[in-house]
């Protein structure tokens, strides 16, 4: 059904060559299915039922609405259903529309968005910018109909650069589907961190993907955060272009009601002396259900490479369910890769410790599921975020935030 | 000189990558065997050969009908020419001179063939406290200690023996565990299985022996489709050895064995295999294909536990899985997989927890060397029901040389809130301090990784029953010569 919106759409839109290449390319494979190995827990049949329309509507913005879901950062980037709003002036950073822009591709739905996505960014950072203050992203979405959102972007850290940059998402309008593909060129010698924000309605589904290309002596770091939104599928996706780059990947996912997250996670090590962190817990409540697939590629002859991959759960409820697949791919032997994977409950020896020294139930549960998620919480180092996970933390656990 | 380990350690995994396969000759026995092609008649032919009642032939048939709409699986990280299906002998056995009353009437070639592997029968017969029976290309030929094993009600037999003689067991068993659509390697062997092992121990009846199966595949351009079923009965316990070695060919010959375990409440079933098929020479040329169906369940407080030494075969399909029904009951998974050369090994289990408070445990230890591929793929499953159930795993590899490649794919999926699970996976070499370490005490290099590679598996072979202990060190020596002391 929304297959045929789209080749209605694209009837009257002026598509370039390449545009036209991906269109097909999508049109032949169409949406990933649960056949695909990527797509085995997650099934998008349920998202793409409804009748999705792809035109965007215009409505009001006012500063009162920005300053309600800003996190209160001095430069702040706004899109309006997927157009820039405003942004921030500051000298070094260049933003600019494009409307050809070939990025690489991790599925599909790639392809679908480099061809129907009509505002693409550009955001370049000078070489050797030092970016005092992260760069605060916030995307505010709001259509009369449902709607089938594009967003596409891509960033460049030009070498010795320090970025960092917060992304959110506000949905006040109809059921929406995100399809999102941003594309970071992180060059040489240079810093760029990304913060998700991923606190969505319900009426809110996701399809985020990241690809972040690293060159020689770079560091590429991602947090998500996924604290709401009925369906939440990231691809995240790290490519280690040269020698010495380092790539960590953060992620915490509390969620609840009938909510479903999909972590997918890729790093691609081509070359000597890297290293990767990566971090993932997440705690499940009522009916929800996670994925985590985190794939470590090691390429021939990218000796003395360090990977290391964690993925911890708490199932709160039986009704809760969780899929993981931390996955291993090794072909060169200097190397030092290990992945650990767990899914468990609450010890009930430090349960009872809590509840025997006063602490009502409610509140022993939700420090201890607290200190299970603070070891990604100590890795973060903007007061803001540190203050937003808290924020969601505490009101997920039902515990005072003053706690924490 | 800080570097010399790595020299030597160099020199000897040269020396390991140029051993050749010291198991590999054939033995001249007159062998009867049909045109090559699978077709309805063939099956019809091997039905009629074993003198089998019509069920079976239904159950092949069914089979064959499913088979042929089966495609061949190829999701595993294996890359090997698929075999052409109609270019397979699917029947040959061994021209029976006479009945044999007694392992002293052995054809006295096939008795040397034994001896050269080292399988001394007599032997095992008084010292080892062994029962073997011993498959030889599909048929049996011989079986010791029935007798005593008899007196107890315990069935040790041939299955096309079993088919005969206990109809009713083996048609209430054979494809239950391992359904005949499972996948197209079991809808195949079921299909055309030509002989295997049968097994059943009557309620509570502990096995006084390992029961144990020599296969061997002998003649040229046979594929060797073995069926082993084992049953255990309430309260029984039997530990079952399977081994294997094959002589050294230059074209692929397959082989898609399915063995099914049932544990009835309270039993438990101990099956150990060490696998040595020819893994073909060291440019990757021949060897055998092992694509493998290995299942058991376990019903109320039952415990399977599998144990592997796998160093042989070109490429390995085998995932020995539990199906963890009952309350209480138990699933290990313990394995080595040692691949050289150009061997191609996709292995690892499947624990499917349905009972409540189901345990499991998956040790699996992959050593890859030459430019050889290992992979570990496995599947936690917890049920929704599996309340209070536990899984630990881990999967460790250690790399030998840099042109080899280590790879894991666990997949773990927990529907309730009371069960825990653990996965952890490493990957690593042998470390340089190690090797300094042993060497600073006078400890060669060689015996230095010896020494580390032994301990490294050793979780696993103190696993394996005695008597196989000593054959599973006697193959892991073949394959990684010099690297084991």
């Amino acid at each position: 059904m929304l297959i045929e919106e789209i080749k209605k759409y694209v009837i009257n839109t002026d598509l370039s060559s390449t545009q036209k290449k991906s269109l097909n390319y999508f049109l032949e494979n169409g949406f990933p299915t649960t056949k695909d190995e990527d797509w085995k827990y997650t099934s998008l049949k349920k998202v793409l039922k409804r009748k999705y329309c792809l035109k965007s509507s215009d409505f009001e913005l006012n500063d009162e609405m920005i300053q309600q879901y800003s996190l209160g950062f001095k430069h702040k980037l706004i899109f309006k259903n997927g157009k820039i709003f405003s942004e921030p002036k500051i000298s070094g950073v260049s933003i600019k529309q494009t409307s050809d822009l070939c990025m690489p591709k991790n599925s599909t739905l790639c392809y679908l968005n480099e061809a129907i996505c009509k505002n693409t960014y550009e955001i370049k950072f000078d070489k050797n910018l030092n970016l005092d203050n992260p760069i605060e992203i916030l995307h505010f979405i709001n259509n009369n109909n449902d709607y089938f959102l594009q967003l596409r972007t891509k960033i460049t850290c030009g070498s010795g650069s320090n970025v960092k940059l917060v992304e959110r998402f506000c949905n006040i309008g109809k059921n929406t589907l995100i399809n999102s593909c941003m594309h970071a060129d992180v060059k040489r010698n240079s810093f760029f961190e990304i913060s998700k924000l991923q606190s969505y309605n319900d009426n809110t589904h996701t399809i985020d993907n990241t690809l972040i290309d690293q060159d020689r002596d770079s560091t590429a770091n991602v947090h998500t955060f996924s604290f709401d939104g009925s369906f939440i599928r990231n691809n995240l996706n790290f490519y280690q272009n040269n020698e010495n780059c380092t790539s960590n990947m953060n992620g915490i996912t509390i969620i609840d009601k009938s909510n479903f997250v999909d972590h997918h996670t890729f790093v691609d090590h081509k070359f000597q002396n890297c290293l990767s962190n990566e971090s993932y817990k997440g705690v499940y409540f009522d009916n929800t259900k996670g994925v985590f697939n985190g794939k470590i590629m090691v390429r021939p002859d990218a000796q003395k490479i360090n990977a290391f991959q964690s993925n911890n759960n708490l199932l709160f409820s039986d009704s809760a369910s969780i899929k993981t697949k931390p996955q291993l791919e090794i072909y060169a032997d200097d190397v030092k890769c290990s992945h650990g994977c767990t899914i468990g409950q609450i010890d009930k020896k430090s349960l009872f410790y809590m509840r025997s020294r006063g602490f009502s139930e409610k509140t022993a549960k939700g420090l201890l599921t607290f200190a299970f998620l603070i070891e990604v919480i100590e890795k973060l180092n903007t007061k803001e975020i540190v203050d937003y996970a808290k924020t969601e933390i505490a009101k997920k656990l039902s515990i005072e935030k003053d706690l924490l | 000189m800080k570097i010399e380990p790595k020299i030597s350690e160099d020199i000897l995994l040269d020396e390991v990558t140029s051993k050749e396969y010291k198991y590999g000759f054939t033995t001249n026995i007159e062998s009867e065997k049909i045109e090559k092609g699978l077709n309805e008649d063939v099956i019809k032919f091997i039905s009629k050969k074993k003198n089998e009642p019509d069920w079976m032939l239904d159950f092949r048939l069914e089979a064959f009908k499913v088979w042929k709409e089966m495609e061949e699986p190829d999701w595993a990280n294996i890359n090997y020419p698929k075999p052409d299906y109609q270019d397979i002998v699917y029947y040959c056995a061994p021209k029976q001179k006479k009945k044999l009353n007694s392992l002293d009437d052995l054809d006295p070639e096939m008795k040397r063939t034994f001896d050269r592997l080292g399988i001394s029968i007599d032997e095992q017969k008084r010292l080892a406290n062994v029962a073997v029976d011993i498959v030889m290309d599909s048929v049996s030929v011989a079986t010791s200690f029935k007798e005593k094993l008899a007196e107890l009600g315990i069935i040790f037999c041939p299955i096309s023996e079993a088919i005969q003689k206990y109809p009713e067991l083996v048609k209430k068993y054979i494809g239950t565990v391992i359904p005949v659509r499972d996948n197209f390697f079991s809808a195949l062997n079921s299909a055309v299985f030509s002989d295997g092992s049968f097994c059943y121990i009557p309620k509570g009846t502990e096995c006084p022996m390992e029961l144990s199966t020599y296969f061997r595949i002998n003649e040229a351009g046979t594929g060797q489709f073995e069926r082993t079923l084992v049953i255990a009965e309430e309260g029984s316990y039997v530990s079952y050895l399977e081994g294997c070695t094959a002589p050294m060919r230059d074209e692929n010959q397959l082989h898609a064995a399915v063995v099914e375990l049932v544990a009835q409440d309270s039993a438990e079933i101990k099956y150990s295999t060490v696998q040595n098929w020819y893994p073909g020479d060291k440019n990757g040329k021949g060897g055998v294909f092992n694509f493998v169906t290995k299942r058991g369940i376990c019903h109320d407080n039952a415990k399977i536990s599998w144990t592997q030494v796998e160093t042989g075969s070109a490429v390995t399909w085998k995932y020995p899985s539990c199906v963890l029904k009952g309350k209480n009951s138990i699933g290990e998974f313990f394995s080595v997989a040692v691949t050289n050369n150009f061997q191609q090994a996709d292995t690892g289990t499947k624990m499917v927890h349905l009972g409540e408070n189901s345990k499991s445990t998956i040790i699996a230890k992959g050593i890859c060397a030459g430019k050889s591929n290992g992979s570990y793929r496995g599947l936690v499953k917890i049920a929704k029901g599996a309340k209070n159930s536990r899984n630990f795993s881990q999967c460790d590899s250690l790399l030998m040389g840099d042109k080899c490649g280590s790879h894991t794919f666990p997949y773990i999926e927990v529907d309730n809130k009371s069960s825990k699970v653990e996965h952890e996976a490493t990957t690593s070499k042998i470390g340089e301090d190690q090797l300094f370490y042993c060497n600073q005490r006078g400890i060669g290099t060689e015996e230095a990784v010896a020494l580390i590679v032994n301990g490294y598996c050793k979780e696993v072979l103190n696993k394996l029953p005695m008597e196989f202990a000593v054959e599973a060190k006697k193959l892991l020596e073949i394959s990684l010569e010099g690297s084991v002391g």
